[in-house]
């Protein structure tokens, strides 16, 4: 295994010095290593350092993915302990991140996160909380909604 | 703090898909209706395709997401469901015996049923992908089309698939109907034509259901359920014929990611069930009353938890062969516990309700396609009120805490008495015993009272009227009741291949078996979403 050192830099200019092996799970400087790039210091224009340093914080966890039953369920206790430290202004930046470094496993983690954030959700409470502008018309949204009528005459619909 | 709201409306496509796609069912149809952008995006997220198991009670109906784990409860006064008929372009309304259509490459039937009228014509219907229904003119080719190519073979099964129909016959053929011109024609060129299905069996091995099916790629798969004596043994056996040697060989394995629901005649596409054969109480072995997945590449069964009560009451119709009048008790017509669903697609579910109506039904939106019915002359018949003794006197009975009501049905004697029938299971000192109660109104008028004789008469469970025997006969005694198994209390035991149907002896209270089956159930498994991949 390699031990080579790189050093990712941040938008803001924060330095963060890690294993050739963790910078690899972003898988935007894992293909500048294999196009042959020799490179020990890699710019990142579209991350803050704040957000950066919570991505090297998951590559570095899952940088050994074992594949035994214990280690996964360990592993998985400590996403959901990990994601439950940020709000979620927070979980749409490291969304942003992921996709944008190309980190699969935590792009995933977070989709789902803030999935399980909205469950139960009406569409009101979801524009709501996401700042999002309703652009039906009156019409329009009864059309759609008539298409899962199911999805909203439930008992355990929560009051928007 | 930064005081910037985040426009998620804006949010990439990709990145709004994998969150939307991470919604559970009923949350995603919610997230959808959020805005124009979101819908969009939800339209190309690739949902999961799982089966679904519905269970249909007394006023609501039961689904159970697997995945989720979790049972969503709809209510169903009945009132709704009929309300949401679609009447205004309903192409099915207006025409008798009327069920399916031209079929376009690449549709595939979901289910065939063979019907035998009140005049007794035979009629095949065939339902294809997004409609049902049948014009007449193709109905009636069908039908000659069916009697010169099988000439008198019974059809087991049948699977549709590009324009083909596959008929499974009971001698173990695979017919292939060609319905890409204007009349069917069986392909004689197919390489099932001619080579009979066979496989071999163990001394102790007995077949108990055998079914055809298509794959995606249009192979044809031979699928039955075998097993010894023993139930632990029951499994489920696909066959493809090799199309060189054309021999059957038995296969562990359906087309890459693709699953079938027992009966279905063709397999589904699937992420996560490759490979897996649902099925539904009574296809594996004879009175099993469980819902289970087989894994076919390592032959284990998977049982699921039991979804609501799937012992829910079934209220009948009841029909006097003497004046051809069809009765109908007050709530029977609409309610879904006393339909029976006899197919699913997607999310759409053809139902039978007692009264021998076809009618599809969306769960999900409540939405009804009533078809028109398939017996019955002509005329809807009326409810009468102002004659009807028992209108405000409904029927009530309070068991003691040994006796367990399985069901119960409702029968007219010949002097045109109603009498209700209570199947059910007594436990008394670590013995049980299956009874039936027979109640009559009381000659006030008014209460329900237990009668423990027939008279001369017999009646069989279900059927809805009771016959007179005449006196002289010795092999046909009055006061017996005539049922079969699943109308009495299953025992623990698996010992219904010997105990299928059964009499009971209202003056001795015992019940004598004897050989013979027949089954039905009311609990289904159905693939939401698969309709519209």
């Amino acid at each position: 295994m390699s031990s080579n050192k790189i050093v990712l830099t941040s938008s803001d200019g924060e330095s963060f010095e890690v294993e050739e092996v963790v910078a690899r799970k972003l898988q935007i400087v894992g293909h500048m290593i294999e196009d042959d790039c020799v490179i020990n210091e890699i710019p990142l224009q579209n991350v803050t350092g704040d957000i950066l340093s919570m991505v090297i914080e998951y590559c570095k966890t899952h940088v050994d993915e074992e594949e035994s039953e214990e280690a996964q369920t360990k592993l998985k206790t400590w996403d959901k302990e990990f994601m439950k430290k940020f709000d979620l202004k927070t979980h749409l930046k490291i969304i942003l991140a992921a996709n944008y470094l190309n980190v699969k496993g935590l792009l995933d983690l977070v989709s789902q996160t803030i999935a399980d954030n909205i469950k139960d959700y009406t569409p009101e409470k979801i524009r709501e909380v996401f700042g999002v502008e309703n652009d039906y018309t009156e019409e329009e949204e009864a059309e759609v909604r008539k298409e899962n009528a199911w999805a909203f005459d439930e008992a355990d619909t929560p009051k928007p | 703090m930064s005081r910037t709201r985040y426009d998620w409306s804006k949010l990439c496509h990709d990145l709004l898909r994998s969150i939307l796609e991470s919604l559970h069912y009923k949350d995603y149809h919610r997230a959808r209706t959020v805005c124009s952008h979101w819908y969009t995006v939800s339209t190309t997220c690739k949902r999961p395709l799982y089966p679904w198991r519905i269970t249909f009670n007394e006023n609501s109906t039961s689904l159970f997401d697997p995945v989720e784990d979790k049972i969503h409860e709809i209510q169903h006064p009945g009132i709704e469901f009929s309300d949401s008929e679609i009447v205004e372009g309903n192409p099915y309304r207006n025409h008798p015996f009327s069920f399916r259509v031209v079929s376009k490459p690449g549709e595939y039937a979901w289910r065939q049923i063979v019907a035998v009228t009140n005049s007794g014509e035979v009629l095949m219907i065939v339902s294809l992908k997004g409609c049902l229904g049948l014009q007449k003119k193709l109905l009636v080719l069908l039908q000659e089309t069916w009697r010169k190519n099988l000439q008198g073979t019974k059809c087991d099964d049948m699977g549709f698939k590009d324009n083909k129909l596959y008929v499974f016959t009971i001698d173990n053929s695979i017919k292939v109907l060609d319905f890409s011109g204007d009349i069917p024609r069986e392909d004689v060129e197919s390489p099932y034509y001619d080579h009979q299905f066979s496989s071999e069996m163990g001394l102790m091995e007995c077949i108990w259901k055998r079914k055809v099916m298509i794959t995606k790629s249009g192979d044809v798969m031979a699928i039955q359920t075998s097993g010894g004596n023993n139930k632990e043994k029951f499994l489920f056996q696909v066959f493809k014929m090799n199309l060189e040697s054309r021999k059957w060989k038995r296969v562990d394995s359906l087309g890459k990611n693709e699953m079938v629901l027992f009966g279905h005649g063709v397999t589904l596409r699937t992420y996560i069930n490759g490979g897996s054969i649902f099925f539904v109480e009574d296809d594996l072995w004879p009175g099993q009353r469980k819902c289970g997945v087989f894994d076919l590449a390592t032959s284990t069964i998977t049982w699921p938890k039991p979804v609501g009560h799937s012992l829910a009451e079934t209220r009948r119709w009841l029909c006097d062969p003497r004046n051809g009048k069809t009765y109908r008790t007050r709530f029977l017509g609409d309610k879904l516990s006393e339909s029976r669903c006899i197919a699913s697609y997607g999310n759409w579910l053809l139902m039978l309700n007692p009264s021998l109506d076809f009618y599809v039904l969306n769960v999900f939106t409540g939405e009804r396609i009533n078809l028109p019915s398939l017996s019955l002359r002509g005329d809807i018949p009326e409810e009468i009120i102002e004659e009807n003794p028992y209108l405000n006197h409904p029927f009530y009975y309070d068991p003691q805490p040994w006796e367990y009501i399985w069901q119960r049905r409702l029968a007219i004697t010949t002097s045109r008495d109603v009498l209700i029938i209570l199947s059910l299971k007594k436990t008394l000192e670590n013995e049980e015993k299956r009874l039936f109660y027979i109640f009559k109104m009381n000659l006030q008028g008014d209460e329900w009272e237990r009668v423990d004789s027939l008279g001369n008469e017999m009646l069989v469970f279900g059927d809805g009227y009771t016959l007179a025997v005449a006196p002289a006969k010795e092999d046909v005694r009055g006061g017996v009741i005539y049922f079969v198994a699943d109308d009495v209390w299953p025992p623990h035991t698996n010992k219904l291949l010997e105990s299928s149907t059964g009499a009971f002896d209202l003056a001795t209270t015992e019940i004598s078996w004897s050989l013979h089956y027949c089954y039905f159930s009311n609990i289904r498994w159905f693939v939401p979403g698969s309709d519209k991949q």
